[in-house]
């Protein structure tokens, strides 16, 4: 399989839905990043971000339940599948060998 | 949530994908929740506007739908089941089913066998090499008024003039029209063939099966035959170096022979001899530049612009013999065919239009068979709105009915195509007795078979179109309370059916105008007698023995009156302009058709004199002459011709004895041209006599045959009779209004079958209105009227709109004819009325068997 690379915001929005776990979905990941970093993204980027990380294979989703203030209308959330969770953390671990090279230059 | 707000997401909702809207329209109304709660409801809506906007972008719109990708998991006892679905579909419908396909099929046959017969005609004269750079010399004579008449038959001379001043050609010949008895051994046949000069073969490229034909004509005693000639004379032997003399008892030796002349020749022959040698022999007429015969062809060679070569040609004119009264012009040989009509020396259409006349037609009744098919389809799949509620609430998406609509609408139009292709292939050996053509269906073009397939295409589109695009958009609540109202299109059909009737009535108008114009033509008055006449060449010894023959048919007590003539009294082509007479206008040069007879000539073809008298053996009319009302007019206007002298090829001079009444000669498409006839000016070759009224042809035919063997002539007996030399002028006129009957027949058969099935459905979703008002004390017959009001009103404004239309065409094309019947209102009252009238019937018919129906049965159900 073609090997995919994650882009900043991408990577950003996995994140997001790894840490909302089960309430991962339009409107929750657009409020995370703006608690979490100040960051104002639109509603519409988040989408098309989720829609595109799912045909990557690195999330799935499912339609959830309907609320009231949805006007009754179903969520989507999404999870995390295997594979994103394998992208991650190989690129977690690619960074942290990246920043060790840093601080060791730092240092001497 | 506001209005507004609601209504700026109910726009997002139009454009989003089904699939993806759910979420996005939840995410939305969330957060303007969550925004209103923050910074009150103006700021949310703004915010609002800004996400939907932030939505329309093609990551969005035009996303493929990969949250249903399970459907294609059981997608194979689907399709078995639309399969099924529809199977048991169509065979309840049996009959709807049946007319559907079968008005499709008809429809496509016809204009299968149109567009066949189309390509055909285009083909002519094309199989020649570089048949695009052959020419035809044509000339444009200048009357005295300003007229311009344009011939194709032009002068001997011309020739030897042309291929010294035009040096772009690569070939050039003259054609003449000959028919002699060819005879080998013991064997005699009449062939009709033609004299040529060496170079036709150079400019036509007719396939040879033995010899060389381009070097055959080297010695003047050349004969150059066809396939078909030769095993008639030598059987399976080569015919090549054999001898073939001709009545004139001139030897030929076969040079070379030729396949068959293609059908798609318009130059069609059986031999070819070499001009010279009839040249040789005719040279004191042939050779004079005022009498007009030869038909001349060249080639262009290839080193010259086609243009060029035009333009070169055009600045030949005026030509030193002729002065300003003739100009030669080069035509296309291609057009030859099919654009051969002039008028004012203006090309003017010609055959071409009844080959575009017959596109149209082919394109009406494809396009009333489409519509029906498209109406049918529609009609049967409201029936089934109640399977797509169920399919839908069982979870079925508005793609998949449409695909599955769309399919079986597809299927159906296909199979009303290889129907119709075993229609075309039964019907085309009778097609091709009618158009006179042997065609096959391996004929077709790519072309041609492209357009049937996308025709068939677009009917199948059509009728799965209403279905697809508009049941399927039905709320499956709606669709299941089977509501008819819902289901709309009855306007859209209504529509349908009056452009339906508009062409059918159009068609059927025309047929019977065109038929009419055609009896018109055949049976009208012409002046002359011609269905009393019977013709019989005379040959060889007959040609002196006239006096014989006379006392003896006349001796015959059926037979009325004999003579003798040069020609045949209809159609011949004999013409001259070298006629003087006082006072002539130099300037004129009006041709005059000549006919040459001899004594009582005027009592076989029924002429009536308008004054003076005809040849008498008792006094000396050797010189004399009689003209028709139309030369009078031309050469002695507002005074008595009788005595007035006139001389004919500067050396016949004789005095005007009599005027006869314009008869018709020619086709009557043109108006009748001056007429001279002479006393025995040139050879006799026929003997024409007339048969008392009482009497039958046998006796005559009998006698002809008797005197035939009493003089020993080892020629073919032959005979014809004028009426039907007469027909045959019309003949392809004839053959396409007979075309044209039989395509207009199955537009309204077609239509016909539509209404049928419309008029069926309508009565059956109108059941309970029908019962309702039954119950409440409707009669029958008011109910069935009520049922016609609807429909006729569509046909009546139909049939107005076609009989106008109708009107509008025939009124050019009969003006095409210098004789022409009157279009009375008949014409245009009739076929409405019968349409209409059809219509009525069959409307009727539903109407009153769904009235009959007790009330009670059907209104029981709800």
């Amino acid at each position: 399989m073609k090997r995919h690379y994650l882009g900043e915001f991408e990577e950003l929005v996995m994140l997001i839905v790894g840490v909302l776990a089960d309430k991962a979905y339009g409107i929750n990941i657009v409020e995370e990043i703006a608690q979490r970093f100040d960051r104002q993204v639109s509603l519409s980027a988040v989408h098309v971000t989720l829609y595109r990380l799912e045909d990557k294979g690195y999330l799935e989703s499912n339609l959830g339940e309907a609320t009231p203030i949805r006007g009754g209308r179903r969520r989507r959330v999404y999870n995390i599948t295997a594979v994103g969770r394998a992208e991650l953390e190989s690129s977690q671990i690619k960074r942290a060998e990246l920043w060790q090279l840093i601080t060791k230059a730092g240092k001497s | 949530m506001k209005k507004t707000d609601a209504r700026i997401l109910a726009w997002l909702e139009k454009v989003c994908p089904d699939h993806l809207w759910e979420p996005i329209g939840g995410d939305l109304v969330e957060q303007f929740h969550l925004n209103s709660e923050r910074r009150g409801s103006s700021y949310a809506r703004w915010k609002l506007l800004k996400s939907v906007v932030g939505f329309l972008r093609p990551a969005v719109l035009f996303r493929k739908d990969k949250y249903h990708r399970s459907t294609s998991f059981n997608s194979v006892p689907m399709l078995y089941n639309y399969l099924k679905i529809s199977f048991r579909n169509l065979r309840k419908q049996g009959l709807f089913t049946a007319i559907n396909v079968f008005g499709l099929a008809v429809g496509l046959t016809a204009s299968i066998l149109i567009i066949l017969w189309v390509s055909d005609e285009l083909a002519f004269d094309r199989f020649h090499q570089d048949s695009d750079r052959i020419f035809q010399v044509m000339e444009n004579r200048y009357g005295s008024e300003g007229t311009i008449h344009t011939a194709e038959n032009t002068r001997t001379p011309l020739l030897p003039l042309l291929d010294a001043n035009f040096s772009h050609h690569s070939g050039i010949t003259r054609v003449w029209p000959g028919r002699l008895l060819l005879q080998s051994g013991d064997k005699g046949f009449y062939e009709a063939g033609i004299y040529a000069d060496a170079d036709f073969f150079k400019v036509f490229s007719f396939e040879e099966v033995a010899g060389v034909a381009a070097s055959a004509f080297t010695l003047n005693n050349s004969i150059v035959i066809t396939e078909e000639v030769a095993k008639k004379h030598f059987g399976n032997e080569s015919a090549l170096g054999k001898s073939i003399s001709t009545d004139s008892g001139d030897e030929f030796i076969v040079a070379a022979v030729l396949s068959n002349i293609p059908e798609q020749s318009s130059l069609k022959f059986k031999f070819v001899i070499p001009f010279d040698y009839y040249f040789q022999r005719n040279k004191s007429w042939m050779g004079q530049w005022n009498n007009l015969n030869v038909k001349i062809f060249l080639k262009l060679n290839g080193g010259i612009d086609k243009k060029d070569a035009i333009l070169a040609f055009d600045e030949l004119s005026p030509i030193e013999p002729l002065g300003d009264n003739a100009s030669f012009f080069l035509r296309p040989f291609t057009d030859r065919h099919l654009y051969n009509r002039y008028n004012n020396g203006v090309q003017d259409g010609g055959r071409i239009e009844y080959l575009q006349l017959f596109s149209f037609i082919a394109f009406l009744v494809l396009l009333i068979a489409a519509i029906n098919f498209a109406n049918l389809s529609t009609t049967q799949s409201i029936k089934r709105l109640k399977e797509i509620g169920v399919r839908k609430v069982l979870g079925a998406r508005r793609k998949s009915i449409g695909i599955q609509f769309a399919a079986d609408s597809m299927v159906l139009a296909f199979a009303a195509l290889i129907f119709a292709l075993v229609m075309t292939a039964l019907l085309l050996p009778a097609f091709g007795t009618i158009t006179g053509k042997s065609i096959l269906i391996s004929d077709l073009g790519v072309q041609s078979v492209l357009w049937i397939m996308l025709t068939t295409i677009f009917a199948g589109a059509l009728g799965g179109l209403y279905p697809s695009v508009y049941a399927a958009r039905q709320s499956p609540l709606s669709s299941l309370r089977n509501n008819e109202n819902a289901t709309g299109g009855g306007r859209l059909r209504k529509i349908l059916v009056s452009l339906q009737y508009i062409s059918s009535t159009a068609l059927i108008i025309g047929s019977l105008v065109i038929y009419s114009q055609m009896e018109y033509l055949l049976n009208e008055d012409i002046g002359l007698s011609k269905d009393r006449v019977i013709v019989m060449p005379l040959r060889g010894e007959a040609r002196v023995r006239t006096e014989f023959i006379r006392t003896q048919l006349e001796a015959n007590p059926s037979i009325d009156a004999v003579s003798f003539s040069f020609t045949s009294p209809v159609d011949f082509g004999t013409a001259t302009s070298s006629v003087e007479w006082d006072n002539k206008d130099p300037e004129e040069t009006a041709s005059f058709s000549y006919f040459s007879v001899d004594y009582n000539f005027e009592k076989v073809l029924g002429l009536k004199f308008k004054e003076g008298r005809s040849f008498e053996t008792e006094r000396s009319d050797d010189t004399n002459i009689v003209i028709n009302e139309a030369a009078a007019q031309l050469m002695f206007p507002g005074q008595s011709a009788i005595g007035k002298e006139v001389v004919i090829w500067g050396r016949r001079r004789g005095v005007v004895i009599g005027v006869v009444h314009n008869f018709n000669f020619r086709s009557m498409r043109s108006q009748i041209p001056p007429l001279i006839i002479m006393l025995k000016a040139e050879r006799i070759n026929n003997l024409i006599a007339s048969i008392k009224p009482s009497s039958g042809w046998e006796p005559i035919v009998e006698e002809l045959s008797e005197i035939h063997s009493e003089l020993g002539s080892f020629y073919p007996f032959e005979y014809s009779f004028l009426g039907q030399e007469w027909e045959k002028l019309y003949s392809s006129e004839q053959r396409l209004s007979k075309l044209f009957n039989y395509f207009s027949s199955l537009a309204i058969l077609i239509a016909t079958l539509g209404l049928f099935a419309l008029s069926a459905h309508s009565a059956q979703q109108r059941l309970k209105e029908l019962s309702i008002r039954r119950v409440l004390g409707a009669k029958v017959g008011q109910l069935v009227l009520m049922f016609n009001a609807d429909f006729l009103r569509v046909l009546l404004f139909s049939s107005i709109v076609g009989a106008i239309l109708a009107g509008y065409f025939l009124n050019q094309w009969l003006s095409g004819f210098a004789y022409n019947m009157e279009l009375t209102a008949i014409h245009f009252v009739i076929p409405p009325l019968t349409v209409l009238l059809l219509a009525s019937v069959v409307i009727s018919f539903h109407a009153l068997m769904a009235s009959l129906k007790n009330p009670a049965s059907i209104l029981k159900e709800d």
